[in-house]
């Protein structure tokens, strides 16, 4: 491309931040469908950075989303649908995704009465930017990022008894964290949840925040208003159908729980039938078992 | 159907498409945003023979690299090395990089010459040198977009 056109378009994009956020709703998801979109976006965005490994299913889900306490936040773009999400898992007796790789760290934090919650699964749609882009230098990815954080806090805050934040991710993605002062929870490890690529853990006290509400400059964005509950409403509750075809048909993830796991998620749900939901799937149900 | 009433179909049938599908996604292929942001600059550009060296201000900072202005013209991928103090940190940041280009400084700045210098980083500094400044300019820029 010549460099002046090059520049003017640049120059044009310098210009466009608020237009380009405008058509973004930073909500929670509230449809199976919307589940399945983040859950896709996922495991495009993980499976080209080599975090997992390829699956028919073409999604990124665990166990833990099958659970009611699980959350999932999305950036959805009036046009394009979905372009970024977050996942907010509470602890429960299942423990976090990231108890695999950092569980005597967690449990020092759970010993000390901390109510946790795991932020995980962040992706953004790449489409959107270039290629390399990182995100602290980039407006657009920036405040992307973080309004999806805040979406995600802003249901901490008001719905949830968590108190402290967790999260495992590549090193790579060390320095957002630390400038929203997340503190280190534990070293480098390998991680399976990762597809064994290197990961470091930190956390972040809730009430910490809430002192620094106005001396650090992203913590006045999540600090702008008190959040309300209401938001959260319309937030997505599987229904026992909906559980089967994604959670047994699509992903053989509750067949593949042990018998512990699979009775507290039935504990979850105690008015559903979960001798028909954890049926053998026919085969042909399989690849018609669209939302 | 002659061909002018299929050409006015086949105009019809591309506006409802048009209509119908989003456009593509727009790709911002900028990799940093340049910031107006003036900070005290110690800056050592190292030609093969010579080297130009003085204390001055920049112009604008990026994450990738700043500008300033030089009392003379250099080539570029001459490296450099640039020594920031950023506000309210004690210790000035020490990059190393090259300089990316080179131009006569305009209006007041025509007797001096504007040079872009991109980071030689990670690499070139230590990391809490690099976090620092990247910290430094996600709060610049969400200070600019949310303030």
């Amino acid at each position: 491309m010549p460099e002046t056109s090059s520049f003017t378009m640049l120059g044009r994009l310098y210009d466009t931040l608020p237009q380009f956020l405008r058509p973004v709703e930073f909500r929670i998801v509230r449809t199976v469908g919307e589940l399945c979109a983040s859950a896709h976006l996922v495991y495009d965005e993980y499976l080209k950075r080599n975090y997992l490994r390829p699956h028919a299913s073409a999604m990124r889900l665990s166990m833990y989303h099958a659970l009611p306490t699980t959350a999932t936040f999305i950036a959805h773009h009036r046009q394009h649908g979905i372009v970024g999400t977050i996942s907010l898992i509470q602890d429960s007796p299942l423990g976090l995704p990231m108890d695999e790789a950092y569980k005597n760290e967690l449990d020092e934090l759970r010993r000390r009465g901390q109510r946790l919650a795991e932020a995980s699964m962040l992706a953004l749609d790449s489409r959107l930017f270039g290629r390399r882009v990182f995100t602290l230098f980039h407006a657009k990815k920036l405040l992307m990022t973080l309004r999806l954080f805040k979406v995600m806090f802003d249901y901490l805050r008001s719905t949830t008894s968590a108190n402290e934040l967790v999260a495992c991710f590549n090193p790579k993605h060390q320095i957002l964290y630390e400038f929203l002062k997340l503190k280190p929870l534990g070293g480098l490890k390998t991680y399976s949840g990762a597809n064994g690529n290197p990961s470091v853990a930190r956390h972040l006290n809730i009430d910490e925040t809430k002192r620094q509400a106005t001396s650090h400059v992203a913590y006045r964005l999540f600090y702008g208003k008190r959040p309300s509950a209401k938001p959260f409403a319309n937030q997505l509750r599987l229904s026992p159908e909906e559980l089967r075809t994604l959670f047994v048909q699509h992903l053989s993830i509750l067949p593949s729980a042990s018998p512990s796991e699979l009775a507290y998620i039935q504990s979850c749900y105690p008015t559903y039938a979960f001798g028909k939901i954890l049926e053998p799937p026919v085969p042909s149900a399989i690849s018609h078992g669209q939302f | 159907m002659n061909s002018e009433h299929h050409d006015l179909l086949s105009k019809r049938e591309a506006a409802v498409l048009k209509h119908l599908q989003p456009p593509p996604l727009e790709i911002d292929q900028r990799r940093a945003e340049r910031l107006p942001i003036k900070l005290p600059i110690y800056y050592i550009i190292q030609g093969s023979h010579d080297s130009v060296s003085a204390q001055t201000t920049t112009l604008n900072m990026s994450g990738g690299g700043v500008e300033f202005l030089i009392p003379r013209m250099v080539s570029p991928m001459t490296v450099c090395r640039l020594t920031v103090t950023l506000p309210k940190q004690p210790i000035p940041l020490v990059f190393l990089g090259h300089v990316s280009w080179c131009r006569q400084g305009r209006g007041k700045h025509k007797h001096q010459y504007e040079v872009g210098v991109v980071f030689s980083t990670p690499d070139s500094c230590d990391e809490p040198t690099f976090a620092c400044y990247c910290h430094f300019i996600a709060a610049q820029l969400l200070t600019k977009y949310l303030t």
